[in-house]
């Protein structure tokens, strides 16, 4: 059996990449910032929804989380 | 509020995170368009503009000018450095479903065959250059790419792009299309067109939109990009919209003189060039029967928006890899259309120039669909879509 060559597809676009600010390292700093925003985002929403599946089995109480103090 | 995206059969799947993912870039885009945009603006005409006539005691009237000055300032750099990493985010969230999916959607596309439409390719065609230049609006591989046999990720990455990028303003994406037919409609009640010819089509959405106007009309669509068109024909099929596709250049087809009543683009003007556009003009001009009519819809060319739209626009030069935009905006267009033969009383340009005897609330419904699309760009735009349009005598 052979097994078949994943298909790599390109993430950078041809073409200059303009810089903003004097110093490069601001915009790779901002593009990392927005990133993680977006990732810290689909986080939440993952979180939301973890809770709405438990919270229609009756396995979670939101004021439970409360109570759970940090370590 | 945005509309969800119609799921028609040739969708990459997303999971959870994925759609989360992809939905936040149009939510990110919304704040850059609306919240930035206006903060920018009010700092332009409260602040720099005011400051610089009264030190310099003349107009800051030229974009070149007004672009010095708006990016000596923090903000419009974050504006701008914030503005191409959402779109560089955007393909980011687009392109790994798609590769994950590749060989599936492969299958998929021919699997949606039902000989509705059809879809010729031509592997000797030669691609412009205006096209392969750079990946115009930075997605990755641009419109030509093909990565394997019949390769279709650069379509399935543009049907959910075109989404994002217009925030979620029509679940089909037809809505470029609809401002044609809307706007056809107003001025052209009588219009019944029996072959269509759409040029630059991608993936069809727009073109889309003249098969539904026009149910019976022989409807032909092209464009260079040959994974585009694969998808965009099994995205037809799954839809069941009729539509043949080729690869062509809109500067030479194949078809005969005379051989289309209707011929149409979206924004696919800029994305030509200053040599290419005129030769487009009169390839139309050759395939228009008589009394046929063309139309080509695009943003406004730059004399005809004010300096800081200007600015504004031009900014897609360099942040949106639009290496052509900036050049093509100072094409006189009217000129370029009389100078390929139409007669200049049979051109028309934009809204503006529509009187007498035309609908008045339609064309104004169809610039308000326009605006909502974001093909004004940032609000408090006086334009939406620009056409401009020839008749051949």
């Amino acid at each position: 059996m052979t097994e078949e060559k994943k298909i790599k597809l390109p993430r950078v676009a041809k073409g200059p990449r303009p810089m903003m600010f004097e110093d490069e390292a601001n915009d790779i700093l901002l593009s990392m910032n927005v990133s993680l925003l977006n990732e810290l985002i689909v986080t939440r929403q993952r979180l939301d929804a973890v809770e709405r599946v438990l919270e229609s089995k009756k396995r979670y109480e939101p004021s439970r989380c409360e109570r759970v103090h940090a370590r | 509020m945005p509309e969800a995206q119609h799921e028609h059969g040739m969708m990459t799947n997303r999971s959870h995170d994925e759609a989360e993912r992809q939905n936040n870039v149009r939510t990110l885009r919304q704040s850059l368009l609306r919240k930035f945009a206006s903060g920018s603006r009010e700092q332009f005409y409260r602040e720099i503009k005011p400051a610089y006539e009264k030190q310099k005691g003349a107009p800051l009237d030229d974009y070149r000018q007004i672009r010095e000055e708006m990016l000596k300032g923090t903000y419009m750099k974050f504006q701008m450095g914030f503005h191409r990493v959402v779109q560089e985010l955007m393909f980011e969230s687009l392109v790994s479903p798609v590769e994950e999916q590749l060989p599936d959607l492969i299958q998929r596309s021919k699997d949606m065959e039902q000989n509705l439409g059809t879809l010729e390719l031509d592997p000797d065609l030669e691609l412009p250059r205006y096209i392969t230049a750079v990946d115009i609006h930075c997605q990755p591989g641009g419109f030509t790419a093909e990565h394997c046999e019949d390769d279709i990720a650069a379509g399935a990455i543009y049907d959910r792009a075109i989404h994002i990028y217009n925030s979620g303003s029509s679940g089909m994406t037809d809505m470029a299309g609809r401002i044609v037919t809307q706007y056809l409609d107003a001025i052209f009640p009588e219009l019944q067109p029996i072959r269509i010819l759409d040029m630059g089509c991608t993936i069809g959405q727009s073109t889309a939109a003249y098969v539904k106007r026009w149910p019976d009309a022989d409807v032909h669509a092209i464009d260079v990009g040959p994974a585009l068109l694969r998808y965009g024909h099994a995205r037809a099929e799954a839809l069941g919209h009729k539509i043949h596709f080729s690869q062509q250049s809109a500067e030479h087809t194949q078809f005969e003189d005379g051989s289309f009543d209707l011929i149409t683009s979206n924004i696919l003007a800029h994305e030509t060039s200053t040599k290419a556009w005129p030769a487009i003009i009169k390839e139309c001009h050759r395939l228009l029967r008589p009394g046929g009519i063309m139309i080509h819809a695009d943003l406004p060319q730059l004399n005809e928006v004010d300096p800081y739209r200007q600015f504004i626009y031009t900014n897609e030069t360099h942040y949106n890899n639009e290496p052509f935009w900036t050049k093509f905006r100072t094409l006189d267009l009217k000129k370029v259309t009389t100078d390929a033969g139409f007669l200049p009383e049979n051109v028309i340009r934009d809204f503006s120039q529509v009187k007498g005897g035309k609908d008045q609330a339609k064309i104004d419904a169809a610039i308000e669909t326009s605006r909502s699309a974001g093909h004004g760009a940032p609000a408090g735009s006086p334009l939406g879509m620009a056409f401009i349009i020839g008749i051949k005598e």
